[in-house]
């Protein structure tokens, strides 16, 4: 009996300890936001992938075709030292993806195709089935998948001659025979739930405006160290001649051109 | 009898105060307002100063002036929040993300020194959902999957020929090697990949055309186990340090 109370003292001394007289409990999750997650997780994928889908064809047409015919280069060299080239443009699309992995925000992003001309980005597995429905339907698909929570992947198109062109006279190329609107592969987002909130989708949107604006800084600084650098300020596309655009220039375009989509995206209406 | 009960109370008793004082003694520098600057000093704390007793191995090259903490971060909250977490979560699945005293180590640690604007083989990527069968044989989607600490290795794989794992299908219309690349993976002869291609590509390091000139197997054994890298010193870039 005796020895039954001394153990029954001491472990009420533990819960006490432990449990009463504790400080408050530890948050569950990392950065909770305040409002209640009851969006579907879709309406997040369509609005990022929006913005992306906007910056890329602007990046395309008017960094990429543009500077071309004023001699500025663009390879998958790019990064090399002493190479006078700026990004591809879905090595731009990497570059976002390496400055979204750098914030604590766990958004993935991932191209892909089945005819990619860097063999790293060829859909395998699952991923492959997926995308022939993609190419089937011309929609996006969303899953789950276990470890990696909401996976959405989006067509993307050729959208540009510069994307039939560029890929078609590739000495890489497996596929020659593109054509516009075609769908060349498919850009997939990762996040770890299944639903998000109103704040998280604003904070997500801020984040990846941030991490679209330090990609294109990259090229700048890669940029100014050329040889002879072209111009580069805030007066583009309207100086008379070519100049690129600084980064809140680059910026402004973008989210002129996605708002549309990200505020139909978000009212529900698409 | 009686001294015998006496005895075991006394034994839990002293085992609750000595694990309770540990803990104790151990997050007491976790408190700002007592912590030296964590950043500079090694001997910020009790355990610190005692890390030749307590480490696991040595440290690998290029390792030996961090301190403890810039790797072994601590776990979130007070000893007793962890405790009542980690207790919550073993009797009701409670769903708490916490560590008991000290953080597990994760790639983030790493990636504050050894982030590159130019890695070949950034672990994000291996995140990508296509990439799911790969990480289960390659875990290259964490620093720790390859690499390891406290025990002198550069690199802790016993094998070299785990490019396989994503190659086994790349075809060069343009093969820049005097052996063809299609050859090289019909024949499974992946121990080779690493005698001219630097994993993650920050040395300055010029691939050879000539498979004979490429870095010997026997070599870049060495250098995972800590030797010389047969990729030169000279880098590229150095780590983007946050």
């Amino acid at each position: 009996m005796r020895r039954f109370i001394l153990w029954a003292l001491t472990l009420a001394c533990i819960c006490i300890y432990l449990f009463v007289t504790a400080p408050a409990e530890l948050p569950k999750q990392h950065a909770q936001t305040s409002d209640a997650h009851e969006i579907d997780v879709a309406v997040m994928f369509h609005a990022v992938n929006a913005l992306n889908a906007h910056a890329r064809q602007i990046y395309t047409r008017e960094i990429v075709g543009a500077g071309k015919k004023v001699g500025l280069k663009f390879g998958e060299d790019w990064k090399e030292i002493g190479v006078e080239k700026g990004p591809l443009p879905a090595l731009f699309l990497r570059e976002l993806s390496f400055e979204l992995e750098k914030r604590p925000e766990p958004l993935g992003l991932y191209l892909g195709s089945d005819k990619p001309i860097n063999p790293s980005n060829l859909f395998k597995g699952d991923t492959a089935v997926d995308y022939k429905t993609v190419v089937m339907s011309r929609e996006p698909i969303f899953s789950t998948l276990e470890g990696y929570g909401s996976i959405a992947m989006f067509p993307d198109f050729a959208s540009a001659p510069g994307c039939v062109s560029c890929h078609n006279e590739h000495k890489d190329s497996p596929k020659n025979d593109w054509e516009l609107n075609d769908v060349m592969g498919a850009t997939t987002w990762t996040w770890p739930d299944s639903t998000t909130s109103s704040d998280e989708i604003r904070q997500i949107l801020k984040t990846e405006i941030e991490a679209l604006g330090d990609a294109y800084q990259n090229y700048l600084v890669k940029v100014s160290n050329f040889d002879a650098p072209p111009k580069i300020g805030p007066e583009w596309p309207n100086s008379g001649q070519f100049a690129l655009p600084d980064k809140d220039a680059f910026l402004e375009a973008v989210l002129n051109a996605a708002s549309p989509e990200i505020l139909t995206t978000l009212i529900g209406e698409k | 009898m009686k001294f015998r009960n006496i005895n075991i109370i006394s034994i839990v008793a002293a085992c609750i105060i000595l694990i309770i004082g540990l803990a104790a003694a151990l997050m007491a520098f976790n408190n700002p307002a007592k912590a030296f600057n964590e950043n500079n000093s090694r001997n910020n704390t009790i355990l610190a100063s005692l890390s030749e007793f307590h480490t696991l191995g040595n440290f690998v090259d290029g390792h030996d002036g961090l301190a403890c903490r810039e790797c072994h971060k601590y776990s979130d909250g007070s000893i007793r929040q962890q405790i009542q977490a980690l207790a919550k979560n073993a009797l009701f699945d409670a769903g708490y993300q916490v560590d008991f005293a000290f953080r597990k180590v994760s790639s983030s640690e790493c990636l504050k020194c050894h982030e590159r604007n130019n890695d070949r083989h950034p672990i994000y990527r291996f995140n990508e959902p296509r990439f799911i069968e790969v990480v289960k044989i390659l875990p290259a989607n964490k620093c720790l999957g390859c690499h390891s600490e406290h025990n002198a290795k550069t690199v802790n794989l016993d094998s070299l020929g785990f490019c396989a794992s994503c190659h086994s299908e790349l075809f060069l219309k343009n093969d820049p090697l005097d052996i063809s690349h299609a050859e090289i993976i019909k024949t499974n002869d992946w121990n080779s990949c690493l005698g001219c291609h630097d994993f993650h590509g920050n040395h300055k390091f010029k691939s050879p055309s000539l498979y004979d000139e490429s870095v010997s197997v026997q070599a870049i054994k060495d250098y995972f186990d800590g030797g010389k890298s047969p990729y030169g010193t000279s880098k590229i870039s150095e780590g983007l340090k946050k």
